[in-house]
């Protein structure tokens, strides 16, 4: 299944903010430690800005009792990354019009998710760690190569067999790659603009440098249908491949770099 | 909120694309003449592992394809061939040529090729005249679309033409073969990652380890 058996380096996957968080270094050397911090910071997250624990600050926001000012650094980051990408999408993308577990209209998960991935990348830096890829529920960031020659295989899976892939990217870190599609979860992604759930198309994965955008992304291309694709053009490094309804795929321009043939580099 | 205090607690690295993704605000959605040109591939067809396939209907697939290429480019009788089974040989809009090779552009007819090209009608759009071709393979199935005919000379109708053309999605890779590190799909569960080919790329990869936390 995997690109051979791979031995050495660390491996941990922890259950967290609901979702399976697969962490794999290949650097031999990367100390323990390093992985600790990161599951450490998961949880803390969780802690912070889950829409489902009652007394988390983030559902205190939902219901007005705490104010944005108010609230910490990480919450008023995450915040302001929320409203940049609202304003690249043209409101499509809109925190504050999320019907959210809390019974409130106001969910920042889909960004905080891409975002403390990414976060979790700069900690294994921090500790040394060049070569690793971490998946948090199907969104994944990589750093470097998994060995010296080549690069990183990512399946993107096919949105109606889940043992089926309908395409493999393939890259070199730093990099991120998010699919967005409703065949796990139902329709949970809205288009605040039409109101209604996307039909269009079965899933839209998006590729770019960083995770916190990428992922945001996803959700935007998905929510805006194949006018995604017009759309992710005009935001430098990001790539989107869809498949539509009628399993056609379409993918940007830019998308073909990450197509090349498995002999070029093994 | 005050923005520039928020903008100092991001890491350099985001805040700089941040600054790179605004300064490429796109002006408007409608704006075509920044469209990039798409690329027309064709994705490599490759056996899955269950050697089955889920939806082998020729028809549906084109119809299907007609349906997309239409909401797309606009182009409403872009396919028009007939719904009943056997119509590919029959299609009254459609030019129908059964061939070993290439596609000649008449209706010729033959019962024993290994591949049967479908024309469509020349549709009149705002760019001009498309036309496209769909190939098929010996066992009906859908393998492959072309344009045989684009708006000249307009390189924004032809960015838009290359785009409605979709790469068609062709046989599902069967994950044992495609040898992954990791998949990418819609957030699954903690429940639903036990059935996942993520939980199984992980157990390979906890076999591997001699030492695992």
């Amino acid at each position: 299944m995997t690109a051979g058996r791979v031995t050495g380096g660390l491996h941990h996957v922890e259950h967290v903010m609901g979702m399976a968080v697969s962490i794999d270094v290949r650097d031999p050397e990367c100390p323990v430690e390093a992985i600790v911090e990161v599951v450490e910071w998961l949880h803390d997250v969780d802690s912070t800005f889950s829409p489902y624990l009652a007394d988390s600050p983030i559902s205190a926001i939902g219901r007005g009792e705490l104010a944005i000012r108010d609230a910490d650094a990480q919450i008023r980051e995450v915040l302001s990354l929320c409203e940049t990408v609202r304003e690249l999408s043209y409101g499509v993308f809109d925190v504050f019009r999320v019907p959210a577990p809390n019974s409130t209209m106001f969910d920042p998960s889909g960004l905080v998710k891409g975002w403390s991935i990414e976060r979790s990348a700069h900690i294994l830096e921090r500790h040394g760690a060049r070569r690793f890829i971490i998946n948090a529920g199907g969104d994944i960031v990589v750093r470097g190569r998994p060995d010296s020659t080549a690069p990183w295989r990512i399946g993107i899976r096919h949105p109606r067999d889940p043992e089926a892939l309908a395409l493999v990217v393939h890259g070199i870190g730093p990099l991120a790659v998010a699919t967005s599609a409703t065949y796990e979860r139902g329709d949970h992604i809205v288009n605040p603009v039409t109101g209604r759930s996307p039909h269009e198309l079965l899933s839209a994965t998006v590729v770019g440098p960083d995770l916190t955008m990428t992922d945001a992304f996803a959700t935007v291309v998905f929510a805006m249908g194949l006018g995604g694709l017009d759309w992710i053009e005009e935001q430098a490094g990001y790539d989107a491949y869809l498949i539509t309804a009628d399993e056609l795929t379409y993918r940007t321009a830019g998308f073909t770099r990450y197509l090349q043939a498995s002999t070029s580099l093994g | 909120m005050s923005n520039t205090a928020l903008q100092q607690s991001i890491d350099s690295s985001t805040a700089d694309r941040l600054a790179q993704l605004q300064a490429r605000r796109a002006p408007a959605l409608a704006d075509g003449d920044k469209r990039t040109v798409g690329r027309i591939a064709t994705v490599p067809s490759t056996p899955t592992g269950k050697g089955k396939r889920r939806h082998p209907a020729a028809k549906s697939r084109l119809a299907a394809l007609a349906m997309s290429i239409a909401s797309t480019g606009g182009l409403a009788t872009f396919l028009a061939v007939g719904q009943q089974p056997g119509a590919l040989a029959a299609a009254p809009a459609g030019v129908v040529t059964a061939t070993t090779t290439a596609a000649t552009g008449s209706a010729t007819g033959s019962s024993t090729s290994v591949a049967t090209l479908v024309n469509g009608d020349v549709a009149r759009t705002r760019f001009g005249p498309v036309q496209v071709q769909a190939t098929f393979g010996s066992d009906g199935n859908l393998t492959s679309v072309q344009t045989l005919q684009t708006p000249a000379g307009d390189r924004r109708s032809v960015s838009i033409n290359n785009r409605a053309v979709p790469t068609l999605n062709t046989e599902a890779l069967s994950a044992q073969s495609a040898q992954v590190d990791s998949v990418s799909g819609a957030t699954y569960t903690s429940r639903g990652y036990a059935q996942s080919l993520q939980s199984a790329i992980d157990e390979a990869r906890s076999a591997g380890l001699t030492d695992t936390i």
